[in-house]
């Protein structure tokens, strides 16, 4: 994320500010629970696990 | 995703193809359990079952495993990565590596190894994200 960032700016111009949402052990937490939630709307959970 | 993928597979063995591209296009998911990633486990199935046929001579498997697609990690299916608010949310250090693969390279690759009967396994490549800002 943070080579997105550099490259982002340097191509773009524009700073990419970087917001830290915690671990991933709070991601797995966080995806899991959507998942669990709502199973029948992927596009709420799938994002998650690609990160 | 998991019988049809089956019954392709079954077909093909019946008509002798020699190798089956798998319906991968994804990153590496071999080291995950049922469960860990709801979207990967047909492909675990899938794996598992040409591991099978492979083992028993009926067909050779292919795996392209180009990571995830660039215009959607780097698109709207990333709610998290937020160009136009230039913000971009995320989680763990932020130096974690994302395999990524635009859509037409992933075709090119495919396409090139389609044509290489030699191509068989689990096929990957990798490239840091400033070779690509580089190349502009």
């Amino acid at each position: 994320m943070k080579q997105v960032a550099e490259v982002y700016e340097r191509v773009y111009g524009e700073k990419l500010e970087l917001e830290r949402l915690g671990s991933m052990d709070d991601l797995k937490s966080k995806m899991t629970a959507i998942f669990q939630e709502v199973p029948e709307e992927p596009y709420q959970w799938m994002p998650m696990y690609y990160l | 995703m998991t019988g049809g993928q089956k019954t392709l597979i079954d077909a093909c063995i019946d008509e002798k193809v020699a190798r089956y591209v798998a319906s991968d296009w994804s990153f590496d998911y071999r080291g995950l359990e049922l469960g860990d990633h709801p979207s990967k486990d047909p492909m675990i199935h899938i794996n598992a079952y040409l591991e099978e046929k492979e083992n028993s001579g009926k067909i050779k498997a292919v795996h392209i495993l180009n990571g995830s697609f660039m215009e959607a990690v780097m698109g709207p299916f990333n709610p998290f990565f937020q160009p136009k608010a230039q913000v971009y949310r995320y989680w763990g250090t932020g130096d974690e590596p994302m395999e990524m693969t635009t859509y037409a390279d992933a075709a090119a690759f495919t396409a090139e190894i389609a044509a290489d009967p030699s191509a068989v396994g689990f096929l990957n490549g990798e490239l840091s994200f400033q070779f690509f800002s580089d190349y502009r």
